[in-house]
């Protein structure tokens, strides 16, 4: 496309894989990361097939830029960058027009044994307090906790600053602690010698 | 310090995490996705093409003083004069300063998310413009733009847009920050006219639609794709809009077909009338309801129709020393013109019956293929493609779709090459914005 034409919607076209070495490359990044970048969709969506779209979705659009993606050399972050906002989109236009009657989402397939059904339960209260948290915070965590990114470098993935990743995963896990049943961190005393118990993770909160 | 809470939650996202497996289609499904995707934005570039000449010609009859002068062979280069950023803010709302107030918050968030999300580089906080806020009594319409700097445009690569504006669209009434963006915002090189096709929300529920032109824009119509007649003759027939200061925006009828659904956001086309001049599709964008794609990627009877046509198309070629791979564009240009052809009848490509005549590939080294299709509604007819097939090395080379009435097989002998293919008309929801389509 010529400098002085119009170019709807799309501004990346130009970037597109062009050549066999293009395509070559992208379809074995789609091949050898698919499957990792899936598991992110996963946690942020909680729902099986929404995390494919998400990925196919984010996918399409590094397509259209994959040559600059490429020269920049972390196609990864890219994506993944992608599909945290694309998540986010979603959930947005989601709230405009629909009324979410039904959060239970994906089971995982496992069977457990049944004196393993106190641990699935607490797993599953966990679970499904990270499902009901909002998408940017739920985000924040999986990046953190999941990702293991640094907190600068899921300020940039989620385009906020270090400062709200902080204060959205404190905040995330404060809730998440609630719903685990786990009592507030103990706050640091600098006046007296540390010996008390940690919180544990089988003292539920009571229904 | 690592508390309880975080090291339970980092096991139970490894453990999650898990469980998520990538279906066995999925590239598959990814490679078609692409594929829509670059027709898609191949569509969405020549019908800009085609606004940046409607823009163009109208910006000349307005330098002129609105007189009705025949349009100029080619379009002025400087469009700096006309440019929808310098109209002030139009729409029924345009003098509620309160949503104006709001809508202006919302937008610039807005486009400061599309900017950042599309990597255009930071907005000229000057450019910021509300173009429109306006309220039907069912829709509720803002329409931001503004000017960017790309950080990526080099002396070799300089960048093909300067100028983003976004599209955000709620129920009537709703406060500004209630509007959602659609999903597919639009840039240009010039700040020229555009209309944006949005998303429907579900089966059966309408599409909105916005046009903005220049003030002298009148009688704006829409037409939500092409149709065939009996003699499979292209025509669109197009749908009034009220237009309000060179402005319009509506709703496209639900419809219960996916297909027809898809065909809103492949083959919508627009036309308008500037000082006596008819000015023919500025459409510019359109949203892909995610629904529509839902439907078309999951649906059983539409996968396996889809499939279906891989395995004849694979399987006929190999009988004919065509190695043909599921990648390859010719099965796509085949599934899409088949999907088009369905479009045009308000059917789907699951009622669309077809033989294949000939396949093989052509002196030029593509695949080719001929297909007797029936296509309810529609007289039979014969429909000829060739594309990029069976690793010749041509990338995702495709040439137009040709039909013609079915003939007796040319008395016994079927063309071979689209040379051969004697009567056949281009055909495709794509045709139809074409220059010198008229409706």
């Amino acid at each position: 496309m010529a400098q002085s034409e119009p170019s709807a919607v799309d501004p990346g076209s130009r970037e597109g894989p062009d050549s066999d070495s293009d395509s070559e490359q992208f379809r074995q990044f789609v091949s050898t990361r698919s499957s990792a970048l899936l598991r992110t969709a996963y946690l942020l969506t909680g729902d099986y097939a929404r995390a494919e779209d998400l990925l196919q979705s984010a996918l399409i659009r590094a397509h259209r830029h994959w040559r600059r993606v490429r020269k920049q050399g972390e196609p990864e972050a890219y994506v993944r960058k992608i599909i945290v906002n694309l998540n986010t989109d979603w959930w947005r236009r989601r709230s405009s027009f629909e009324q979410v009657v039904d959060t239970a989402g994906d089971q995982a397939p496992s069977d457990p044994a049944p004196d393993a059904f106190a641990a699935y339960e607490l797993r599953d209260e966990l679970w499904e307090a990270l499902r009901g948290l909002p998408p940017k915070m739920r985000a924040a965590l999986v990046l953190r906790y999941f990702e293991d990114l640094t907190e600068a470098q899921a300020a940039h993935v989620l385009g906020c600053s270090v400062g709200t990743v902080k204060s959205q995963c404190s905040r995330g896990l404060e809730r998440l602690r609630a719903a685990y049943g786990l009592a507030p961190p103990p706050v640091p005393d600098t006046s007296q010698p540390e010996h008390r118990d940690s919180p544990r993770i089988s003292t539920r909160r009571s229904a | 310090m690592s508390t309880d809470i975080e090291e339970a939650l980092r096991a139970e996202l490894a453990a999650r995490a898990e469980t998520a497996r990538l279906r066995p289609d999925f590239q598959d499904a990814l490679e078609r996705g692409i594929g829509r995707d670059k027709v898609r934005r191949r569509v969405a570039g020549g019908s800009a093409l085609a606004l940046f000449v409607a823009a163009a010609v109208a910006a000349a009859v307005i330098l002129n003083g609105g007189a009705s002068t025949p349009a100029p062979a080619h379009p002025p280069t400087d469009l700096s004069r006309f440019s929808l950023l310098q109209i002030p803010t139009r729409g029924s709302l345009a003098h509620d300063a309160a949503f104006v107030a709001d809508a202006m918050r919302t937008g610039r968030a807005a486009l400061d998310k599309t900017v950042a999300d599309y990597e255009f580089g930071p907005l000229d906080p000057s450019s910021f413009r509300l173009l429109y806020a306006g309220d039907d009594g069912v829709l509720r319409f803002v329409v931001v733009a503004g000017i960017f700097n790309d950080p990526h445009a080099t002396p070799d690569q300089p960048s093909s847009a300067t100028s983003i504006y976004d599209v955000l669209i709620g129920q009537s009434g709703a406060r500004a920050a209630d509007l959602h963006p659609q999903a597919f915002p639009g840039t240009s090189q010039g700040e020229s006219a555009f209309a944006v096709t949005g998303e429907s929300a579900g089966p059966g529920k309408p599409t909105p639609l916005i046009v903005l032109g220049p003030t002298q824009m009148t009688d704006i119509q829409y037409s939500p794709g092409v149709t065939l007649d009996k003699t499979l003759h292209t025509h669109r027939t197009g749908v009034p809009l009220k237009t309000v200061d060179g402005a319009a925006i509506g709703e496209i009828p639900g419809t219960s077909s996916v297909f027809a659904a898809y065909g809103y956001s492949m083959g919508t086309a627009f036309k308008a009338t500037v000082n006596g001049h008819t000015t023919y599709d500025f459409e510019s964008a359109a949203s892909m309801p995610a629904w529509v794609n839902d439907a078309i990627s999951r649906d059983p009877a539409i996968v396996a129709a889809h499939q279906n046509l891989r395995n004849l198309l694979v399987q006929k070629a190999s009988g004919a020393g065509l190695r043909l791979g599921p990648d390859d564009a010719l099965i796509l240009s085949v599934q899409m013109a088949l999907e088009d052809l369905a479009i045009a009848e308000h059917s789907s490509i699951t009622d669309v019956q077809y033989t294949v005549a000939w396949i093989g590939r052509e002196d030029t080294g593509l695949g080719a293929v001929v297909l007797d299709v029936t296509v309810p509604g529609l007289p039979a007819l014969q429909l000829f493609a060739d594309a990029a097939a069976g690793g010749a090395n041509m990338g995702d080379t495709t040439q137009g779709t040709l039909i013609r009435l079915e003939p007796s097989h040319d008395a016994g002998h079927v063309p071979t090459t689209r040379a051969q293919f004697t009567g056949g008309v281009s055909f495709g929801q794509d045709e139809g914005r074409l220059a010198g389509f008229t409706w």
